[in-house]
């Protein structure tokens, strides 16, 4: 209901679309005339335009004119910088966002459960964000499949997923996997339930995809040699490890503690796979060494910590002083609310540890998109790349700054001018449907639809 | 008034600072008047008064003694050349658990925020802030000062307690033990009991209808109403000597409308009925929280109800209100002529206070209104204006020097003081850092 509701008024936007702004006729193509330009790959360019050709960059230079028709974006005294990447969301998961029952769970996918009309994909572009990486939960040491997906908000799901980045999947150590904090715990305790056993589960899990890889193997060169061998019974679970050691699935790993983050090290050693990134890693500054010899990204909250025991020497400096010891470092959000503001967040790491601010807006771009295997296309203002830009009234990591527009592949998806003009009077929201708050509900409409069902199943009169 | 920091000239100026090496003290010590302290050439913004561009502010005895452009540094002074620095008054988070929330999982022992029962108001938070707590220390790096922090269980959660956050005792810190009664009051839309909810859950119940619901907020508000009540027929007997009442003594200054009550609420609905009930009990309150204050501006207007906002940080409270309406909540406030503050409603991210207030600046909030917002205007609303919130001759002696406007990431602070006494900026993240060889 609450979402049909800003569907509708989000299709009201589109309908009344004045100009070319966030309407349908929109072509891919524009100019951004005369903007301060944060390339984050190659410094920041002053009163240049951006010319966009089929949703990618085209040119970038002084003095850009428009083709006939092209619509221009007078970018005056504004700044653009390349579509904000969240390295960690959960956002437009619809339901859970852990498969929680068993201890691995690679056969799950994200991208099965998500929710193109998610009103938080609309909040996020109007914090910049263009792109966000959607993760399965870390109640699992080795979790779910995730999705990389565009923010094209009110396009179907299927051309929200980003076509060119590779599967990955999220392992998670520590206390979620073994289950520290379950929260009023049907029955016993699941395997595992300490930090050795997130590690034996990981050995043993590898130990399996190497065996069931021979099993493949062999059948293949059975195959091969003509014979007609009964293939191996299909483990999706299985499955997804092989890729990880064939190399062609990224391991995106929740972790928290120094002790652990050297374990998975180890472990991805002795099996002989990669480790793309730490998710949280909020003691990666005491292994950084290890970590940059394995060229392990660390995606990070800017500045949350103490919230746990495994969080308790979270250092807001981690982000800087990793940089300084040459690790790529991501400052994510992993919340619907930081999701919003991950320029302010970024920022965070020159008032933390002194990162320049090129090295700051790497932390939401071109790194992140690095950790995601997708820097080709996307992560940095230059020739080629997808014309996806995060356009902002002053500088980003300015305290008065705002989001004015956001562009995905050379359209626009947020305009806060015509967000304003379509606002309602408080009164007129206040009549909307407002959920209830609290963990159990307090949500008006479903306790009364479940009231008519209780009643119905009782032979009541409702 | 303020312009953003360039970094460039900011961040790492070249700072000329005559006197560098301030005491770090490593252990409490007693908080005694020591030699006046000069901050010279700096520019001072007094929040109260205009920029001094040029400016020297003069401390001693644990008070600011004169800010001005001309004011002499008396002999023996202990001075700082902060040329190409900033001074302000330290910051003032008005709603927060510092000192009384350390690690909300796994250790139930560093929490004393939730305290059993509805009505609790003799539990003052100040009685049991941390002084060793890591999070006060990166508060304080921050530039953060002073906080109300305040227990959040039940109905009557307790007294809040304004403290500054200087090194030393439980005591020293205590600015006011006794300085609002914390309540959350009902919510039309609340989750109700939630160990009947969670049964009803379990026992495949149907949840409460609309009218058990109403029926259950009418009585949590006349359970308040009755529990004031009863403390104001307490407070109008003279003689206790037989029937002494700890709680109903603690209420005395509250129902008397000497100090502020101040009322946890969000929902428009629920700060009307806030209101109401405060109008109707004569009380001294305030409100706090407020996320949907932007649709219930015309009453708190009509009423002149302080408001302290925050966090600023949140998300809108549905999925059809605008995706800004908590960060542009402050500028209407302002615009309607509602008084307000702007606090974090946390203990960990108090450190974020000037950022919060930041982002509320870019949504329309006048930037020296913003920087109200966490000085002055929660000194006010919790009556201390006489002593915090401003660089004035006569206040405490709270002042944080910096690179830069501190509502900018990018800005640090190099020096503060409480009390007149220079703090170290030393934290447990600093230190760990340092141990693993980031750079200086």
């Amino acid at each position: 209901m609450n979402r049909q509701t800003f569907c509708l008024l989000v299709a009201g936007v589109v309908a009344s679309g004045g100009a070319f702004r966030l309407s349908a006729q929109q072509t891919g193509n524009m100019l951004i005339r005369d903007a301060t330009v944060l390339t984050a790959s190659h410094g920041t360019l002053a009163h240049t335009s951006i010319l966009v050709k089929d949703g990618k960059i085209a040119a970038i230079g002084g003095g850009l004119t428009a083709p006939a028709g092209v619509p221009v974006i007078d970018a005056t005294g504004k700044f653009v910088m390349p579509g904000i990447i969240d390295e960690h969301s959960h956002s437009a998961i619809d339901g859970g966002i852990n498969e929680g029952a068993p201890a691995i769970s690679p056969m799950a996918h994200i991208k099965d459960v998500l929710n193109p009309h998610d009103v938080n994909i609309y909040r996020q572009l109007a914090g910049g964000v263009t792109i966000i990486h959607v993760l399965h939960g870390s109640a699992n040491a080795i979790g779910g499949q995730d999705a990389v997906v565009k923010l094209k908000w009110g396009a179907p799901v299927e051309e929200m997923l980003y076509p060119g980045a590779p599967q990955g999947v999220k392992f998670a150590l520590g206390e979620n996997p073994k289950q520290s904090h379950r929260f009023l715990s049907e029955g016993g305790a699941r395997y595992p339930a300490v930090r050795e056993g997130v590690e034996n589960v990981l050995r043993t899990s590898f130990n399996a995809a190497r065996l069931y890889e021979k099993q493949w193997d062999a059948y293949h060169a059975a195959l091969a040699r003509g014979e007609h061998p009964m293939p191996p019974q299909r483990n999706l679970n299985l499955d997804t490890l092989v890729g990880v050691l064939q190399g062609k699935i990224l391991v995106h790993a929740h972790s928290y503690v120094s002790d652990e983050i050297l374990m998975l090290l180890h472990v991805a050693d002795d099996y002989g796979f990669k480790i793309r990134t730490l998710e949280h890693g909020l003691e990666a500054y005491k292994v950084a060494d290890a970590l940059k010899a394995h060229d392990v990204a660390v995606s990070t909250f800017a500045d949350n910590w103490q919230y746990k025991l495994e969080a308790t020497d979270g250092i807001a400096y981690n982000a800087a002083l990793l940089t300084q010891k040459g690790v790529r470092v991501i400052i994510n959000s992993d919340s619907d609310e930081r999701a919003r503001r991950l320029y302010q967040e970024a920022a965070k790491a020159i008032h933390y540890g002194g990162a320049t601010e090129e090295q700051a807006l790497r932390m939401i771009t071109l790194n992140a998109a690095w950790a995601l295997g997708i820097d080709k296309t996307v992560g940095s203002i230059d020739v080629g790349k997808d014309a996806d830009f995060a356009i902002f009234n002053g500088h980003p990591f300015a305290p008065a700054a705002l989001v004015t527009e956001t562009i995905v592949d050379g359209k626009v998806y947020f305009d806060r001018a015509q967000d304003l003009a379509q606002r309602k009077t408080p009164a007129e929201y206040e009549k909307l449907f407002k959920p209830g708050s609290g963990f159990f509900g307090g949500d008006e409409e479903r306790d009364a639809l479940q009231q008519r069902l209780a009643a119905a199943q009782t032979g009541g009169n409702q | 008034m303020r312009t953003p920091c360039s970094s460039t000239t900011v961040r790492r100026g070249g700072m000329s600072v005559a006197f560098l090496v301030l005491p770090i003290l490593a252990a409490p010590a007693p908080r005694q008047a020591g030699a006046p302290i000069a901050i010279v050439h700096a520019r001072i913004v007094p929040v109260s008064a205009p920029v001094i561009n040029d400016g020297t502010l003069l401390m001693q005895g644990g008070k600011i003694t004169a800010v001005g452009a001309g004011v002499s540094v008396p002999a023996g002074a202990t001075v700082i050349d902060a040329k190409g620095l900033w001074v302000y008054p330290g910051m003032f988070d008005a709603n927060t658990t510092l000192g009384i929330a350390e690690i909300p999982l796994g250790a139930p022992g560093t929490m004393d925020v939730d305290e059993v029962g509805a009505f609790n108001p003799a539990e003052a938070a100040g009685v049991a802030v941390n002084p060793s707590s890591e999070i006060i220390g990166t508060t304080r790096a921050n530039g953060i000062t002073t906080a109300l922090t305040a227990p959040h269980g039940g109905v009557i959660s307790g007294q809040g307690s304004v403290i500054d956050l200087g090194i030393g005792t439980t005591d020293q810190m205590n600015v006011r033990r006794a300085a609002a009664l914390w309540v959350n009051f009902p919510q039309h839309h609340g989750q109700g009991d939630f160990f009947e909810r969670y049964r009803r859950l379990l026992a495949g119940e149907p949840p409460p209808s609309s009218e058990e619901r109403e029926r259950a907020y009418r009585k949590q508000v006349d359970q308040l109403r009755d529990y004031f009540s009863a403390a104001r027929r307490y407070a109008g007997v003279a003689d206790h000597a037989t029937d002494r009442d700890l709680a109903m003594e603690a209420m005395a200054p509250y129902v008397a409308g000497r100090l502020p009550v101040v009322f946890q609420v969000d929902r428009a609905e629920d700060i009307r009925s806030a209101v109401t009930f405060g109008e109707e009990m004569k009380l001294k309150y305030v409100l706090a929280g407020c996320n949907d204050a932007w649709e219930a501006v015309q009453t708190l207007a009509e009423h002149h109800v302080p408001v302290i906002l925050g966090e600023v940080t949140a998300m809108p409270t549905s999925d059809n209100d605008p995706y800004d309406a908590p960060y542009s909540n402050a500028a209407k406030l302002a615009a309607a002529g509602v008084p307000f503050a702007i606090a974090t409603a946390s203990a960990v991210d108090s450190r974020n206070l000037p950022y919060n207030a930041a982002l509320a600046e870019a949504y329309g909030l006048p930037a020296d209104e913003a920087l109200k917002a966490i000085t002055l205007y929660p000194a006010q609303i919790l009556g201390l204006q006489d002593e915090l919130g401003s660089l004035a001759p006569g206040k405490r002696a709270n002042v944080i020097v910096t690179n830069g406007d501190p509502l900018d990431v990018r800005t640090t602070v190099r020096y503060l003081f409480i009390d007149g006494r220079p703090t170290p900026l030393d934290n447990k993240g600093l230190r760990l850092y340092r141990e693993y060889g980031g750079k200086p």
